[in-house]
């Protein structure tokens, strides 16, 4: 088999990656932005076309609200997957009280980054740091461009994005210090002071680490697999999946999504979140 | 070994790292290779199957372990504890869906790498004992640890008063070598964590039903009707969000009667608040609607309950409009749900620590009762008891000069003082008639094994009266805790991670799961049992037949020097003589390290027959049958026979029935000389609001911290990190309250600041929180947040279980 | 004597704010008060409030050399140095505020041309360069060509400042996830703002630092007046426009944050600061001012300083309303809340700031010919 060297999978890649990013530059309102954009040279513009169809997955969860029961659970199950320092919270859990005695409720859900199709926090990063995979539509943060500058935090509707201020919980001066965050299969090494991610944004990756090379899932993300109700179903809902789960083997996501009623949050903002809640 | 491929490698910092322009492209190119040196790996390293003990619920994990590190916890999938309680459920699919963990198990990796946890013996230098008193600690050799302690408890064995030993320990780990080390050494007082859990519970269903603890099967069931108990949160089985928001998921109705909306209430269909402590009174008014109309299964109630003329009798005047005066809780609601929880089938009813109060015993009787009425027991989807066979406790016997101290009563008065008295012991009667004298004699030395009696029995001043006691206290704990405080000396614990124990609970069936050492004690400690062991070995402690106990090999009956090697073979015996009948390596080897018994849950087991040979060998008295001991007396009940003759197992009661009344109750007296009532019967708790302490003061459970002991974790600590006072906001508004203003708390035993929570969801004469908050030790992140409620009330055993009554409180709250 | 005494204020603000900055650069961002809910602070506000004052200062400055209005002539040097002194201040602050100051030039790198702020960095970029390039020509010795080649330069540079101080509002406005800054009406208001605080700053140093206090000095001082109570009563207008709109719709989603500025817990940086002390005192010293230099000074002093609650304003309140009702509880950390207060870092890292902005002018005040005398 015929393997493209280094450099040509690599340029490859960056450039699919560049005009994934383009492909959303229709969001625009603003003329300035717009004009750069309609200067896109033709074979630039027909590339972007070739990223977008090469899609390979399309990865997002389907959170069943009826079984969620704000155990937490998966907040913790993140933070000990990811080693996510203090105030690093890729799937903190809402929760609001509604109803007047008697007749009152909590209301909760587990929030982890959505995954949008059109997500906003990426268009708005001045280094291009933060960017839609485009073979899975997995929004990551690429700490070694990051300059910490927060702008994409801001622009993100769901709270999802975290600023690493480079606290430690105490036990980093134990053992605990000494183990790699799997984050990125490993790659940013022992944390440091003052070394990324520390002074980077930081979000959910859905476990990105726990892919294969083909881009398979070898077990769900940590907040999945470890859910006390196995409310959090996570899958590809991609037009090449037939809808299977990869939490729950006998689950599918997309008859899950016709079978029930289900909301997205801030629909209105057309971010297209790649996670559903189930009423 | 390399966990990902160079190429691997490159595609991914390909496509996280790149730049669009070429220098930006090479860059991290440049920047990874020089990582790629200090990088460890971070996929690779030993998966070890073990069992959680992050509480007692003991969930199957397996532990990721790299370079001697523990790295990630994840859901053992072959341990039904993280699963379901039924066996169909977990052996068609588990494999499918996968087990569960709850946060504080995800949270695990924090206690265990926790920089607070004690690392070496200290003794106390400030012979001043007291809440605030520094210790001033000095830090000595386990030698030194050894021999002051040994020849403290060599003087007390000595001098024939052995007895005067208390020993407490946690209720899930290595109790057994503990129990037999008091056996051995010659001390009755071997205490347990129980009685500040669910020995009321215990008490309630051993009248009922003869079994102190029926599960839900919630998965099967269609109406679930939850009194004071809050298993969506309160988590203490990791399985029981599935298998109750499965039942729901399949039509079951579920109610919650609670007075605090908890996390359970939350998900319930509704949620009937109550006045806490009557709970008892509900119940009765739902009987009384139940047989009003006649709901009940009058087969089942024929064929298997005993008492029911006179509890219906007694019913007859407990009406839906009494109730409502007392509870709160509207006629009409009170009819409504009785009469859908009568008219489901299969429903499931029940009730866990709501009830420590005065009445906690009667009321949970009386709870239990709705279910036998309408006939839901052991059916599916009904209140089940479990089988449960797992690893024998092996019988130690203590030699001459033990067996002489053993005769000494028990200093908290036993079974002789308390009828339901558990083998757990009655922690608070132990800290009155320490801190106000009584007693058959007085206590010299304490052993507190991983437990805080400051922060779980409520009444600290008397505690802290009690602890000053002790001529000598030893604490073994993981951390610095208020308990730890009193020590003269402290000997550093091991997490769960770091030892041994077999689990064998929380399900319907047989199974056994193995905790095992994931990574070696981090400083080098002994493991709990290794140091009970030690203790054993140094005072030369035999059995009564002259065998070494603590030195011999229980399997391979060599002298073992290695006191881990010892305990592995204890543990193989334990195995092998119990249902698994397999060795530790056999356990170990096992998917999951978990056994798991192929018989699965049995439901109906009251109408298995007794084989004939086993009846004929059976001791009988009345329609009771009775194992038979080797002199021929009677030992175990094993079954009873029916009218027509055929013998059955039954219920383990007096009648071999359901007991809606308990004959035997006649003529009995409680700890309190007050004769047992033999129906479920509501009396108004002791303690109830006046004028200058007009609200109840209530707390709870939550997933979030595990009683008092996990609130040092970091991880926890951000879900979760301090509770305040929840009061409903009408209540506030008539106080002139507002949200999050400090207010002071008090009660005639004393007063803690808070903070108030306002909430729709508490009943308007209650105000709670979640328990365990309020340290002043235990670990930096702990120390300083929230408030200990338990100054606020009086240490009080209920007076049939010696149940520790924690949320009987009443408080007056002013503004600080 | 005053002076000593000014110089010893200085040097005891210079000295707060280097330990500041010290503490910025060995423990990061660890003693800063923002978090991941308000990741914007005070840094942020001051960046854009410096350069406002920049872009204003440089836009009148192009009143001179682009559009001849002869009045302001001799300020022209004065007006480009104050706009390249803010404008390094502006750059100091936002690179204190992210969080890899060693990766800066990635936005050159590396740019996403989708992202306004890339734009905004581009566009100071070139404004930056054209700024050194007048100022070069502007120091030059007067001629025709050093007359064309400022024309030239100032109007590039017109549209340049436009674009980017507009940029810079355009920065808040499209974050379609705060709703308090998704305006279009953000541009504009900047541009306005920043002419105003600009050229308030300008009065207020004309009025106090011009070496000789003459008739010429007064009619100079009168212009100045006129043109920034112009400009304050406009921006007044544009600021009306923007609160009242979103209140007399009413929908809590759009006035969340205006109600917290009007009457949240910090209230008082509005009504008095802002509207008092930085509006209504200023309008009447202006007024009187028109004939007394020295009090009009103090009425654009007031509006040049205080002009940073305005931005404070903007910034702070677009965030401090939780993202989702709840967040706020989900997790309990310090980093976690939208109660945000700048800290005592973060006011002394602006304070190392501003008093290198004043070393840099009084350097230039004295070794430049900043005043511009001999072009009258």
């Amino acid at each position: 088999m015929a393997t493209p060297t280094k450099s040509e999978t690599m340029f490859e890649e960056v450039i699919d990656q560049q005009l994934g990013r383009r492909s959303f530059l229709k969001l625009t309102a603003l003329g300035i932005v717009s004009a750069a954009a309609a200067t896109l040279p033709a074979e630039i513009a027909e590339a972007a076309k070739e990223a977008v169809t090469k899609r390979k997955f399309r990865y997002g969860m389907v959170i069943d609200l009826r079984r969620c029961v704000n155990c937490k659970a998966c907040t913790i199950a993140c933070k000990l997957e990811n080693k996510t320092p203090p105030g690093v919270e890729y799937n903190p859990v809402i929760e609001e009280e509604i109803g007047e005695y008697p007749y009152v409720k909590r209301n909760w859900f587990p929030k982890p980054c959505f995954h949008c199709e059109n997500p906003p926090c990426t268009n708005v990063c001045p280094v291009s740091a933060t960017y839609k995979r485009p073979e899975d539509g997995i929004v990551v943060v690429d700490y070694k461009k990051c300059i910490g500058c927060r702008y994409c935090i801001t622009a993100c509707p769901y709270g999802a994005r975290y600023f690493d201020f480079g606290e430690n919980y105490p036990a980093q001066e134990t053992d605990y210090g000494k183990i790699l965050s799997p984050e990125f299969k490993g790659e940013y090494g022992l944390r440091k002071e003052g070394k990324s991610p520390d002074g980077n944004v930081r979000k959910c990756t859905f476990c990105l680490h726990l892919q294969d090379e083909k881009g398979h899932y070898s077990r769900p993300p940590a907040c999945s697999e470890t859910c006390m109700a196995k409310a959090i179903h996570f899958g590809d809902f991609g037009e090449n999946s037939d809808g299977g789960c990869i939490t729950h083997q006998d689950c599918n996501l997309k008859q899950l999504l016709v079978a029930r009623r289900w909301i997205r949050l801030k629909e209105e903002l057309g971010t297209e979140p790649n996670v559903y809640y189930l009423m | 070994m390399h966990p990902i491929n160079r190429r691997e490698f490159l595609k991914l910092t390909g496509v996280v790292g790149s730049g669009i322009l070429g220098a930006g492209a090479l860059r991290p190119l440049k920047a990874i290779a020089k990582e790629e040196l200090g990088r460890g790996p971070y996929d690779n390293g030993k998966w070890i199957p073990s069992c959680c003990h992050m509480c007692g619920g003991t969930t199957g994990i397996m532990c990721q372990v790299v370079d001697g590190r523990l790295v990630r916890i994840k859901p053992n999938n072959h341990n039904p504890v993280g699963f379901t309680n039924i066996s169909d459920d977990f052996f068609a699919n588990a494999d499918k869906e996968g087990a569960v963990m709850c946060p504080k198990g995800n949270a695990g990796i924090m206690a265990l790498y926790d920089p607070d946890r004690v690392r070496q013996p200290l003794r106390r230098t400030n012979p001043q004992k007291g809440i605030g008193i520094d210790p001033q600690w000095k830090v000595i050799s386990w030698e030194e640890a050894y021999s002051e302690i040994v020849s403290k408890l060599k003087n007390l064995r000595d001098a024939g008063e052995a007895h005067q030993l208390l020993w407490f320990s946690e209720d899930h780990c290595f109790t057994h070598i503990q129990d037999d080390f008091c056996k051995l050494f010659g001390t009755p007082n071997y205490n347990m964590h129980s009685n500040l859990c669910d020995v009321g519970r215990k008490a309630s269903f051993k009248i009922l039903m003869g079994d102190e603890r029926p599960l839900i099967d919630a998965i099967n069931s269609k109406y679930m009707l939850i009194f004071g108990w809050n298993p969506l949160s309160a988590t203490k089985w990791s399985h029981l969000p599935r298998i109750i928001t499965r039942g729901v998921e399949r039509g079951a109705k579920l109610v919650v009667v609670d007075p605090h909306l908890s996390y359970t209430a939350s998900k319930a269909h509704q949620w009937v608040p109550l006045r806490p402590g009557t709970d008892g009174a509900l119940a009765l008014a739902m009987a009384h609607v139940i047989l009003r109309d006649n709901l009940q299964d009058q087969a089942f109630i024929d064929e298997w309950v005993t008492g029911f003329t006179e509890f219906r009798e007694y019913v007859k005047d407990k009406t839906p409009q009494w109730a409502e005066g007392i509870t709160t809780v509207p006629a009409k609601t009170i009819e409504q749900v009785a009469r859908e929880f009568a008219s489901t089938k299969p429903a499931l009813v029940d009730v866990w620590s709501g009830t420590h109060h005065t009445n906690g015993v009667y009321a949970g009787w009386a709870i239990g009762s709705l279910a036998v009425i309408t006939g839901n027991v052991e059916k599916p989807g009904t209140l089940v008891l479990p089988d449960k066979k797992g690893n024998k406790h092996i019988e130690v016997e203590a030699d001459e000069a033990a067996k002489v101290t053993l005769k000494q009563p028990r200093f908290d008065g036993g079974k002789d003082k308390y009828p339901y008295f558990n083998k757990s012991g009655v922690y608070a009667e132990i800290i009155n008639r320490l801190s106000k004298g009584g007693g058959p004699y007085q206590p010299k030395m304490g052993m507190i094994v991983f437990q805080n009696l400051l922060m779980a029995v409520v009444g600290t001043k008397n505690v802290e009266t009690a602890l000053r006691k002790f001529e000598f206290l030893v604490v073994v704990d993981t951390m610095l805790s208020e308990t730890a405080e009193f020590a003269d000396i402290v000997i550093p614990g091991t997490t769960y991670l770091e030892r041994y124990d077999l689990n064998n609970h929380w399900v319907t069936w047989p199974i056994l799961g193995l905790r095992q050492p994931v990574v070696k004690p981090l400083f080098g400690q002994p493991a709990e049992y290794e140091f009970v062991c030690e203790l054993g070995r140094r005072l030369g402690l035999k059995e009564g037949n002259g065998g070494d106990f603590f030195w011999t090999g229980h399997m391979s009956h060599q002298r073992i020097e290695d006191k881990t090697k010892w305990y592995e073979e204890l543990l193989s015996k334990e195995l092998k003589e119990g249902e698994p009948k397999i060795t530790l390596e056999e356990l170990k080897a096992l998917p999951g390290a978990t056994w798991v018994s192929k018989n699965g849950t049995k439901y109906n087991k009251h109408t298995g027959a007794i084989a004939p040979e086993k009846v004929q060998d059976a001791f009988t008295e009345g329609a009771l049958l009775f194992s038979k001991k080797k002199d021929g007396s009677k030992d175990k009940q094993i079954g009873m026979l029916k009218a027509d003759g055929t013998a059955v197992r039954g219920f383990m009661t007096p009648s071999g029935k359901l007991e809606l009344y308990a004959a035997k109750h006649t003529g009995k007296k409680d700890a309190n000389g007050k004769e047992l009532s033999p129906l479920p019967a509501y009396e108004p708790r002791e303690w109830q609001p006046d004028d200058k302490y007009p609200l109840y003061l209530i707390n709870w459970k939550e997933a979030s911290q595990t009683h008092s002991r996990t609130q040092n974790n970091a991880f926890l600590a951000e879900i979760k990190s301090t509770d305040g006072l929840r009061m409903n906001k009408k209540t506030a508004q008539r106080l002139g309250i507002s949200q999050h203003d400090e207010v002071w708390v008090e009660s005639p035993y004393g007063k803690v600041k808070m903070k108030i929570e306002l909430t729709e969801g508490i009943h308007p004469e209650v105000v709670g929180t979640q328990h365990g908050w309020g340290h002043w030790a235990l670990g930096r992140i702990a120390k300083g947040r929230g408030a200990h409620t338990g100054i606020l009330a009086p240490t009080k055993p209920c007076a049939l279980s010696g149940q520790s009554l924690n949320k009987e409180i009443c408080v007056n709250v002013t503004k600080a | 004597m005053i002076k000593k005494l000014l110089w010893g204020v200085w040097l005891v603000f210079f000295g707060i704010g280097a330990v500041g900055v010290w503490q910025r650069l060995v423990y990061g961002h660890h003693f800063a008060n923002y978090g991941s809910f308000v990741p914007w602070g005070l840094w942020v506000a001051a960046y854009i409030y410096f350069v406002g004052l920049s872009a204003g200062s440089f836009l009148l400055s192009s009143l001179i050399y682009v559009f001849n209005v002869k009045q302001l002539e001799p300020i022209g040097r004065l007006s480009l140095v104050t706009a390249t002194i803010t404008l390094f201040m502006a750059l100091l602050s936002i690179w204190f505020d992210i969080g890899h100051m060693e990766r800066f030039w990635y936005v050159f790198a590396s740019p996403n041309f989708h992202s306004m702020m890339a734009w905004m960095i581009w566009l100071y970029t070139a404004y930056f360069i054209l700024l050194l390039a007048e100022l070069y020509t502007v120091f030059q010795n007067h001629s025709e060509k050093q007359q064309r080649i400022m024309k030239i330069l100032g109007s590039i540079g017109v549209p340049l400042a436009i674009a980017f101080h507009g940029g810079v509002g355009a920065l808040f406005g499209v974050v379609g996830a705060r709703i308090y800054w998704h305006s279009s009406m953000f541009p504009i208001l900047f541009l306005t703002g920043a002419l105003t605080s600009g050229g308030a700053l300008l009065l207020a140093i004309v009025a106090w630092f011009w070496p000789h206090k003459n008739v010429q000095h007064q009619q100079l001082v009168r212009f100045l007046a006129q043109i920034t109570l112009g400009l304050l009563l406009f921006d007044l207008l544009l600021e009306w426009a923007e609160i009242s709109i979103p209140l007399w719709g009413g929908m809590t989603e759009h006035t969340a944050s205006l109600k917290l500025i009007l009457f949240g817990p910090y209230w008082w940086v509005f009504w008095i600061l802002h509207l008092f002390m930085g509006t209504l005192v200023p309008i009447i010293l202006l007024l009187k001012g028109l004939k007394k230099p020295y009090v009009a000074g103090w009425g654009g002093a007031l509006i040049a300083i205080l002009f940073l609650t305005v931005r404070l304003n903007l910034v702070i309140p677009g965030q401090a309303v939780p993202i989702l009702s709840g967040i706020e509880e989900a997790i309990k950390n310090h980093r976690l809340t939208t109660a945000y207060v700048p800290s005592l870092h973060e006011w002394m890292v602006l304070s190392f700031i501003v008093c290198l902005g004043i070393l840099v002018f009084s350097l230039a005040k004295r070794k430049l010919n900043i005043f511009h005398l001999e072009a009258r």
